[in-house]
């Protein structure tokens, strides 16, 4: 038994440095917030031939995605693609004067706004970790108990961004968003555990952590089931607002990785905490 | 009922019934990227002092009023960057001439400047004049006393017409206008009689610019998303199916969960009522709501219905006596909850990169209500439900 929980407790944190590994080697797609470039998205009616348009515009990535509504038209190019072209042959295809006649949305990004995300994005996440182990310390004020949640945390959002390369989701100011709201999530059930048992006095160790369990899995599943209805809406309704389905993504990996790191590792290094480590002193 | 008098449950109710009062009648108002518009964010060359930023603010909200755009919004963000956000749909091909254009415009005979934009006191709108189709003005009496004398005897030569350093229309110099006299009234030609699209909007550009003056820096556009209004309403439908369905996924994992409808309504009530407060606050500070603003209610409802099952089981696990302890317990967790999600967004709300301010306002301001609004109130009703 002892031995089964701390190989347990390495599990998740071994699948947090092979993800951190899969991001080096295999990187993260990037949205055009980050590399820049023009998105143009268009809602056209069901029964339109969109190879036409595909073969107009060589330079740019052409997404057709059906939907319950009609079928989005996602048009990628890059800087280098001159975007009054793209507008020309879209304006030509659709047979109107101005694109804003259309069901349409378009983004375009800058380089020197692009080449600020990086730094900028970087900037938010970092800030958000740090202050937000500044305030699980001050919490605690016990630094393995604090330390724990902290690695938990860290290795959750390791796990998230390699999920984010295997499933080929796009780095964005969305999913930087979505990568907060996963700090803030996965802290929540890893404070709660870690309250549970160094406050409670009633009940052994083991009837504490199953306790925790009961009520963190709760907490953690209707989260997971509502990223994962969001998700499914989204892509199949509405296609386009594919902000809220990127963020959805991102949060389904990470709290699944969450449901690991919090009763696996965060669990296990305060079980080890508890009964060696304490006494050990 | 008892539980009526509790004065937590009374904030809760007072605060919904004034959310609901906010959201009837002061409304709702959405962002450019849900109710169509565009939003743009013009990048300025050097840092810009802080009458300079006024400065351009004035000009770029001159300049789209001269193009029939009325409701549009300009902020700075930063020392370097303009945020314009235009509610309607307009023609972004032009709209982003008029704005990149500095607008510094002189005229030059010879290589003598014979005006520049600052002599020049009326503009026309774009029209076809007797020399062809283009904008006519008149100078000011000092600006034309100077262009008679450096035109004076150059008939026959071309007036070049530099706006930003580019050569727009070089016109030959009639001998009329080379007499020496005062002239006031002159004409920019960009076309003959027979304008394409592209000659109209250069000459609205032009019109533009000369009304409005010069910026004093270059800008350049960095970031444009724009969105019809047929599309954004479609959001707002999505948006709200997947709401009312991420609702029923979160109810059937805690009627699976607790099996007792006594338990299940008020965290289903309550997460919804928190829905109420944060777009009540929302209203209240006429917060317009973006996709990033609904991914940030997504994100406090979310911790609310993770928090109210921490209280609920808290409350079930202190048997009889410890009831009191076990809340406080409770909330040391959901306090200290908050307290990291707040703290993560705070990086967020501060720097708004990129367009998610308002996913920091909506999460922070949903997560300070939850733990000081209806989470209290969510712990007493628990509290007489699971005694009865």
């Amino acid at each position: 038994m002892n031995i089964n929980y701390k190989v347990l407790t390495i599990i998740p944190l071994i699948l947090a440095l092979l993800s951190l590994a899969l991001v080096s080697v295999h990187g993260l797609k990037e949205s055009i917030d980050v590399s820049g470039g023009t998105e143009i998205s268009i809602l056209a009616s069901e029964n339109t031939d969109l190879s036409v348009l595909k073969e107009k515009l060589p330079d740019s990535e052409v997404k057709i995605s059906e939907s319950s509504i009609g079928t989005f038209v996602v048009i990628k190019s890059g800087l280098d693609t001159d975007v009054d072209s793209v507008r020309a042959v879209v304006k030509e295809f659709f047979n109107v004067e101005d694109l804003s006649e259309l069901s349409y949305t378009e983004k375009q990004i800058g380089s020197v706004l692009s080449g600020k995300f990086w730094e900028e994005g970087m900037k938010a996440v970092g800030f958000a970790f740090i202050f937000m182990a500044i305030v699980v310390y001050a919490i605690f004020r016990t630094p393995v108990p604090s330390g724990a949640v902290i690695l938990a945390a860290a290795s959750d959002m390791a796990i998230a961004i390699g999920g984010m390369s295997l499933f080929g989701i796009p780095i964005s100011t969305a999913t930087i968003a979505a990568l907060l709201m996963l700090v803030g999530y996965s802290v929540d059930t890893d404070i709660m555990l870690t309250t549970r048992v160094l406050k409670r006095r009633t009940g052994t160790l083991d009837e504490r952590i199953s306790g925790a369990m009961k009520t963190g899995i709760t907490m953690s599943l209707t989260t997971i089931f509502a990223m994962a209805v969001l998700y499914l809406v989204v892509t199949f309704v509405v296609p386009a607002a594919d902000v809220l389905a990127n963020i959805a993504a991102v949060l389904l990996i990470g709290l699944i990785g969450d449901l690991m790191l919090t009763w696996m590792t965060n669990a296990g290094i305060l079980r080890y905490y508890m009964t060696e480590y304490k006494k050990g002193k | 009922m008892k539980l009526l008098k509790d004065p937590k449950v009374i904030i809760l109710l007072v605060c919904i019934l004034a959310s609901l009062l906010l959201i009837a009648f002061k409304g709702i108002s959405f962002g450019v990227d849900l109710s169509g518009g565009s939003t743009i964010v013009l990048q300025t060359e050097t840092e810009l002092s802080e009458s300079e930023m006024t400065t351009v603010n004035e000009i770029l909200t001159s300049r789209l009023n001269t193009n029939g755009l009325s409701d549009v919004r300009i902020y700075p963000r930063g020392s370097d960057e303009v945020v314009i956000e235009i509610p309607e749909s307009a023609d972004l091909d032009r709209i982003k001439k008029i704005l990149t254009q500095q607008g510094v415009f002189t005229a030059i005979i010879d290589n003598q400047t014979a005006y520049t934009g600052q002599d020049i006191s009326y503009v026309e709108e774009p029209g076809t004049t007797a020399s062809g189709y283009g904008v006519g003005f008149k100078l000011t009496l000092d600006g034309a006393q100077n262009f008679a004398d450096v035109a004076y005897g150059k008939g026959g030569y071309p007036v070049e017409l530099y706006m930003d350093d580019n050569l727009i229309s070089s016109p030959i110099l009639s001998a009329d206008l080379a007499d020496g006299n005062i002239h006031q009234s002159q004409v920019i030609t960009v076309a003959g009689s027979n304008p394409t699209e592209d000659d109209i909007d250069e000459a609205w550009v032009i019109y533009t610019a000369l009304q409005s003056g010069s910026l004093p820096v270059k800008v350049q556009i960095e970031y444009i998303s724009s969105v019809s209004p047929t599309l954004g309403s479609e959001f707002i439908k999505g948006s709200v199916i997947a709401g009312l369905f991420a609702f029923i996924a979160v109810a059937a994992v805690i009627s699976f969960r607790y099996k007792n409808p006594k338990i299940v309504l008020p965290i289903l009530i309550t997460g919804f009522s928190e829905v109420l407060l944060i777009l009540g606050f929302a209203s209240l500070i006429s917060w317009k709501l973006d996709l990033a603003s609904i991914a940030g209610i997504i994100a406090a409802v979310g911790t609310g219905v993770d928090h109210q099952i921490v209280i609920t089981d808290e409350t079930i696990a202190g048997e009889a006596k410890k009831v009191t302890k076990s809340i406080k317990r409770a909330f040391f967790i959901i306090f200290g909850a908050a307290a990291t999600t707040i703290a993560a967004m705070l990086p967020l709300f501060v720097m708004g990169i990129g367009m998610l301010k308002g996913f920091a306002i909506t999460t922070i301001a949903g997560v300070l209500m939850g733990i000081s609004i209806s989470r209290p109130a969510f712990s007493r009703i628990i509290q007489y439900v699971l005694k009865n």
